[in-house]
């Protein structure tokens, strides 16, 4: 075990032990209260507040050397901010990592839950910008932190009701509000609608972290996530009817439109790279085998 | 010095994170059962209690020891973790014998409906736990949680523990949000949860 140990001159995943032992009791109260946002000390890292400070600390807190990680970015492995939380935490742990979601013990994630269903061993970790789904009705911390101890989420149903007016539908894409296990009002983190039902009744631990925000949640697993809806106005997803991806021709994942710069074509590709890459890889090598 | 103030068995950094992720994985899942494997050592009174002390508490943190028996355990912890003792209603971890009556746990804090998670975790200490309704052996009580975490409902089956404690449990955390968070850890290192979000009937 400790000949794991990798020489960065870091304390093992690079938080102070004492840092984690406060963050780890906050998501123990988080997973015990679901959808509740539980307060914490958010540490200075080596990347901005902003970025993915709150997933990190969480994946910082939890990490140990058999773990083996998987990090994205909107669905992609590759993008930046993906990368380079990938390398600080393997310099300072020295863990495996992958773009297997079937591998991966641990998913930090910004922005997507995997195509790929999760199990009970995995855990997944959010990078929250806005962890308060009230905000957009309520700009005071101290009346939200009320309304959520009175569960009055009138304002919400009201914003929400005027938004049919106005638009004839619920306007509202990523960052879709649902209600936890009956009592709790909770931002998922911008995910798309297409991801919100897969938080409900799930097999995985879902963790929830805000740095700039100082704030820890959690879902854990057979709890249940509703968005919130009318019966005349049901919640559904973003539509892809008569879409495909360009590259490996899923028609039943979630698709990113790319448009040409030159010829303003559109085109459509799916937002999990690593899902997408290995169904193609699958089918070539049944193309070769036939 | 005493055997139990040895803590070469336990590593700060790695087995404070093992028996993190055992705690975590029971507390999102009420009545799984897990070992503490992270932590060597043959079964001693405390040497399980003890572990969870290490891994969760520090200078930040107060804690109560409710009935007799913890008096080693009290300075135990001011040593090697830095957490203070406090009354029972004021303590952030409350250590109790599941089978010895606790007649302060009623006074343990629920938090508040603004910050419900600055309730109590209690830290039940029994002495065995099996999975489901393992009634063969004669003792122990048959509990079965519902609610998060839970698909339909999960039986344990739980030795050491009085009835009185569990309705105790039962009523602090009649009032979901407020309640408290209990980790059951027996003498032989096997760990379940009981968060506050759980229901729980018992026979």
């Amino acid at each position: 075990m400790r000949e794991k140990k990798v020489q960065s001159g870091y304390n093992f995943a690079f938080l102070d032990e004492q840092s984690k032992k406060e963050i780890r009791r906050r998501m123990l109260k988080a997973v015990a209260i679901p959808g509740y946002q539980v307060p914490f000390a958010s540490r200075e890292l080596p990347i901005a507040r902003g970025w993915g400070t709150g997933g990190l600390q969480l994946t910082m807190s939890l990490i140990g050397p058999d773990d083996i990680l998987k990090v994205i970015d909107q669905g992609s492995d590759d993008v930046v901010n993906a990368v380079n939380i990938r390398k600080l935490l393997v310099l300072t742990t020295g863990v495996r990592t992958t773009e297997d979601t079937r591998e991966a013990t641990l998913i930090q994630t910004r922005h997507r839950i995997p195509e790929e269903p999760l199990e009970d061993w995995q855990i997944l970790v959010f990078q929250v910008p806005y962890p308060e789904p009230l905000r957009r009705v309520e700009p005071s911390e101290v009346k939200t932190r009320e309304m959520h101890a009175e569960a009055d989420y009138s304002r919400l149903w009201v914003y929400l009701y005027e938004d049919i007016v106005r638009w004839g539908e619920i306007t509202i894409g990523a960052q879709y509000p649902v209600m936890v296990n009956g009592r709790y009002v909770m931002d998922p983190s911008p995910i798309p609608r297409w991801d919100v039902p897969r938080l409900n009744m799930a097999e995985t631990l879902y963790l929830f972290g805000a740095g700039r925000e100082k704030r820890i949640y959690a879902v854990p697993p057979h709890t249940r996530v509703e968005p919130l809806q009318f019966t005349d106005y049901p919640f559904r997803v973003e539509d892809f009817r008569g879409k495909q991806c360009a590259l490996c021709g899923s028609a039943d994942t979630y698709l990113d439109e790319i448009i040409d710069d030159t010829t303003g074509a559109r085109r459509y590709i799916c937002s999990d790279t690593a899902y997408c890459a290995k169904r193609r890889r699958l089918k070539e090598e049944a193309g070769e085998n036939a | 010095m005493n055997e139990m103030w040895d803590i070469s068995w336990f590593d700060p950094v790695y087995s404070s994170q093992k028996v993190f992720r055992q705690l975590l994985d029971c507390m999102a899942r009420p009545g799984k059962i897990a070992e503490l494997r992270g932590v060597e050592g043959e079964s001693r009174d405390f040497l399980y209690v003890a572990a969870l002390a290490l891994t969760l508490m520090d200078e930040e943190t107060t804690f109560a020891t409710l009935g007799p028996g913890w008096e080693e355990f009290v300075s135990f912890c001011k040593f090697y973790t830095g957490s203070r003792p406090a009354a029972p209603e004021q303590a952030d971890f409350v250590f109790i014998d599941g089978d010895r009556p606790g007649p302060d746990l009623i006074q343990v804090r629920r938090g508040n409906l603004l910050f419900p998670d600055q309730g109590a975790t209690v830290i039940c200490r029994v002495n065995t736990i099996y999975p489901g309704a393992f009634q063969a052996a004669g003792e122990g009580i048959v509990l079965r949680l519902r609610g998060p975490g839970v698909p339909g409902e999960r039986e344990l089956t739980v030795a050491g523990l009085t009835r009185e404690n569990l309705a105790c449990l039962e009523k602090l955390n009649s009032e979901f949000p407020l309640g408290v968070d209990t980790i059951l850890v027996s003498v032989q290192g096997q760990l379940a949860c009981i968060p506050r979000s759980s229901s729980m009937t018992w026979c």
